[in-house]
């Protein structure tokens, strides 16, 4: 019980220091009293050492099965296997929280290990953020919400993990979805400190860009993670079911994407300085609040709600950080007003408002989505659930809005873009699009969504293709490269721009996988035996063989298998096994799905049910183009580590004389100055 | 007219837009929590889908592979209602407690023909089928 | 024992916390008011406003060179009236767009109006 008392104990003192290192910073950044500051910097290292010390004391129980600490008892038992000791430790509202706040610390501290250089004004009040949010996930761990909760008696054995959570997944998707929303602190810290201090500039958000696009790029692998989780794991051949926890955490990806293009503008143009501080406040709520939705139970039930107080702390937080940055933002209304000044209608900066306002608009719509049974139960008594054809009926035009926009920004001008101009632009990524459509009509597509979804994704594409290879072809004839060094270079000194194309490209092959499996899906249920095949979709099944009641793994595991080889005109594609087995620790059975993925389509082969004679009962669903999504996420990966990869040199400075010339470098190559480039 | 003019009216033109799809797309088509007595005084002109949670009856769960067709009971604090799917059996259905049923209710038969099942088991997680 | 552990942690953790309060302990000194960075740019506006002898953008009044099209911050069009040459020496490889000359800091090019990012004028 000595881990359990030093776990409490650190988090104890954890609160302590992140409440000490609030006040400091902000005193000290008050009273230009630098060794309060440092103080605080001091405090924020010591944070994250306790509750590094507190993880590990968690772990170490659950590692060694002391179920006499009640987290323990609940989430682990004496056959559970080692490495889903991990999974448990994020399972629970308790052991979350403590993820929570563990990696918050490890950032923070990284972040105040490098001596301050832009944001030397803003770093104290960014530190005060970051270290009041550490408070109150180390308040709620220690007040409410204590994962070394001792049980009064020593049980023999614990309740275990809910075998659905027992996989790979369940190791690798919390820890980055929580990264995520403790890395989307940052930005946020910035954002507050900015408004404190007034240097509402665009300086904070290029100081931040880094951390902007990693908390960003995080939360969307981790939402894809999820979404390809569902899909292997679930068994029902989908990988979106707009349930609150997958849309908790994609509400604040939305916000967070409005804020990116937001701060663009910022910096480019000076303007919609309220939008970037309230977007990334906006952002950071929402994950607060993601969180506090995922382990509470809340949309299922608002009863879940009231039994607990932790409901209460938490809107007690996000109401907080709301009033201060309202109020900030009131206070400071003239430094928000930038020095930009509006164009045209048809201007990059409309253009970019409106994508603001669209992807407000679908995270709007998705949290009362989410809210609608608590919401219509309280009005109406009868709580109604919306599914997912009511999502689909606004995010279909909402997210293809985007799409269209997002082939059409980069060729509508800042401030003013004639008609014409525009046109002349434009006129072949229409044709592109034109093209799709007719060939998707020749092809026997007849629904007129998806031959206009897919008519404005090849739009988009080609316009950023296009965009590419004008620079590209620019370089070669100025730089007078030829076609493939053009391009590296061109890729590679224009690394911001390109990465955030990659990023869009990303986007779009992900929009298209989408589109694709959510138009067409086969579902075919057979019941065959052993020996007998059926067709489906184009392809032959053949059931050789099964496996029925099989011991495994010493016992503990009994399996039930069927051999399917799959052809396709004649050809043998696969051989593919789906299971149905028994857990000595699980009760049910677990369902293993066999699948064969294409770029043009997959096949899901389900065992739903099978016999000690050999009847098996397959389901079959072949569904278009789901790989594109997970081939789109590692492209957003890297186009993220593109757009983020640092400057290339910070040498000595190199004085560039009024006359011209420069020390012994003539005009024409790259001249290398110091850089507080980001 | 000023340019912040026709920002805002240009902005708000989009707003009213969107809020318009998002109200449109709400009404219709979503899927009530009804009670088990609610479900069975449902008449044949259902429109929507309803849901309905109950706790499974123990022994009521019959699987049949040939006809790859789930049949069970659940029952809450209005009575017991006998569901009918067409698929596979929800893996975690053995140690669910509870079961809510999304489809319709066929008052002929007096069954509710599912066509989604989710398992609600005691840790609070839940199984989608 | 778990209170020994926890007065130990406690002890240190105090000592990191309180050893900067120390007196007769140098601190580090906080920030100057102005970054190098702004200095730069403060300087590298006075030679630009230098060099275009008087021009200003009507839009923002940034300080724009003869021959000129465009304004390196905003991005808007200027008048289009004399030909010329900027004095100011170049910076790095061209405009992607159009291969013209950059100065640093640029956001916009000068002859094209396309947006620039930094590593392209570095």
């Amino acid at each position: 019980m000595i881990l359990a008392e030093i776990g409490y104990g650190a988090l104890l003192l954890a609160l302590a220091a992140a409440l000490w290192a609030t006040i400091a910073s902000i005193l000290g950044a008050q009273q230009q009293r630098p060794e309060l500051v440092t103080s605080a910097r001091n405090a924020l290292f010591v944070t994250a050492g306790l509750s590094t010390l507190a993880a590990l004391a968690l772990l170490a129980l659950l590692l060694t099965k002391n179920f006499g600490v009640a987290y323990v008892h609940d989430h682990v038992s004496t056959y559970l296997r080692p490495a889903y000791v991990l999974a448990a430790f994020w399972a629970g509202m308790e052991g979350s929280q403590l993820l929570w706040l563990w990696m918050l610390a490890i950032f923070t501290a990284l972040l105040v290990l490098r001596r301050p250089t832009w944001d030397r004004q803003l770093r104290p009040y960014a530190m005060a953020v970051l270290a009041f949010t550490q408070a109150f996930f180390a308040l709620l761990l220690v007040a409410i919400s204590n994962p070394f909760e001792l049980l009064p008696m020593l049980p023999a054995e614990g309740v275990s993990l809910n075998p659905l959570l027992q996989n790979i997944w369940m190791i690798i998707h919390p820890p980055i979805i929580f990264a995520a929303y403790a890395l989307w602190t940052i930005p946020f810290a910035y954002g507050l400190a900015a408004l404190v201090t007034g240097k509402l500039d665009s300086g904070w958000l290029l100081g931040v860009r880094r951390w902007s696009l990693a908390a960003w790029s995080t939360l969307g692998i981790g939402i894809l993670i999820g979404a390809l989780w569902a899909y292997l794991e679930l068994g029902w051949g989908g990988y979106w079911a707009w349930d609150p926890v997958e849309n908790s955490s994609f509400i604040p990806w939305l916000v967070g994407t409005a804020f990116l293009h937001s701060a663009i503008i910022q910096e480019r143009r000076d303007m919609f300085r309220a939008w970037s501080v309230g977007l990334v406040t906006l952002t950071f709520l929402l994950t607060v609040f993601a969180t506090f939705v995922t382990r509470s139970g809340l949309i299922q039930s608002v009863h879940a709600f009231a039994q607990s107080a932790i409901g209460y702390y938490y809107l007690g937080f996000m109401g907080l950080i709301l009033a201060v940055a309202i109020g900030l933002m009131l206070a400071r209304t003239r430094e928000l007003r930038g020095s930009g000044q509006l164009g045209d209608l048809v201007s990059r900066e409309f253009a970019f408002l409106v994508t603001n306002l669209l992807f407000l608009g679908s995270a709007g719509a998705i949290l009362l989505g989410t809210l609608w049974p608590t919401f219509t139960e309280a009005v109406r008594h009868v709580s109604a659930t919306l599914t997912a054809e009511n999502y689909n009926r606004f995010m279909g035009p909402l997210g293809l809005l985007l799409v269209l926009l997002l082939g059409l920004c980069p060729l509508i001008e800042w401030r003013r873009t004639s008609a014409e101009r525009l046109l002349r632009n434009m006129w072949i990524q229409v044709a592109v699009g034109v093209v799709t459509a007719a060939l998707l009509l020749l092809f026997g597509v007849r629904e007129v969504w998806v031959v206009a979804a897919f008519a404005v994704v090849a739009f988009a594409a080609a316009t950023i293709e296009l965009q590419w290879a004008a620079g590209v072809v620019t370089r070669m004839r100025t730089a007078k490269e030829n076609l493939f060094v053009a391009a590296i270079r061109a890729s590679y000194r224009n690394r911001r721009r390109y990465g955030a194309q990659i990023i869009h490209v990303a986007i779009l092959l992900i929009v298209a996988g989408v589109i694709g499996s959510q138009a067409y899906q086969d579902e075919v249920q057979v019941v065959l035996a052993k020996g007998e095949q059926t067709e489906v979709g184009g392809y032959t099944l053949v059931y050789k063989s099964y496996t029925y009641g099989q011991p495994e793994e010493h016992g503990n595991k009994v399996r039930n298998a069927a051999l399917v080889e799959l052809y396709r005109n004649g050809r043998l594609l696969a051989v593919m096994e789906p299971e149905r087995n028994l857990h000595s620790n699980v009760d049910g059975t677990v369902t293993e799905v066999a699948l064969l993925t294409t770029w043009k389509e997959d096949l899901y082969l389900v065992l739903a049910g099978l016999e000690p004679d050999g009847q098996a009962a397959f389901q079959v669903l072949i569904t278009p183009m789901v790989l594109w999504l997970w081939i789109g996420g590692l492209e957003l990966i890297l186009g993220t580590l593109m757009a983020a990869w640092p400057a290339a040199s910070r040498s000595a400075t190199v004085t560039v004389p009024a006359g011209g010339e420069s020390t012994g470098q003539q005009a024409g190559t790259s001249i290398r100055h110091r850089a507080a480039r980001r | 007219m000023s340019s912040r003019m026709k920002f805002l009216i240009g902005g708000l033109v989009v707003v009213i837009v969107v809020v318009a799809l998002i109200a449109t797309s709400f009404s219709g088509s979503t899927s009530e929590y009804l009670t088990i007595s609610e479900v069975r005084a449902l008449g044949p002109d259902q429109t929507q889908n309803s849901r309905v949670a109950g706790k499974i009856v123990p022994d009521s769960v019959q699987w049949d592979t040939a006809t790859i067709h789930l049949a069970f009971e659940i029952e809450d604090e209005t009575g017991r209602l006998p569901i009918s799917y067409n698929g596979p059996k929800p893996d975690m259905m053995a140690d669910a407690v509870e079961a809510v049923a999304i489809g319709r209710y066929d008052p002929a038969n007096q069954v509710f023909t599912a066509d989604e099942l989710l398992m609600k088991c005691p840790s609070k997680y839940e199984e989608k089928q | 024992m778990g209170i020994a552990i926890f007065f130990v942690l406690a002890l240190l953790a105090a000592g990191a916390i309180v050893y900067p309060l120390l007196p007769g302990r140098v601190p580090a000194p906080l920030a100057p008011a102005v970054t190098d960075g702004e200095i730069e740019a403060a300087v590298r506006k006075l030679r630009r406003a230098r060099a275009g002898g008087g021009r200003a953008c009507p839009a923002c009044g940034e300080a724009y060179q003869p021959g000129d099209r465009f304004c390196v911050r905003c991005g808007g069009a200027l008048p289009a009236d004399d030909q010329g040459k900027s004095p100011l020496p170049p910076a790095g490889p061209g405009c992607p767009s159009c291969g013209a000359a950059l100065q640093e800091g640029d956001k916009f090019c000068a002859k094209c109006g396309y947006t620039l990012h930094d590593e392209e004028v570095a």
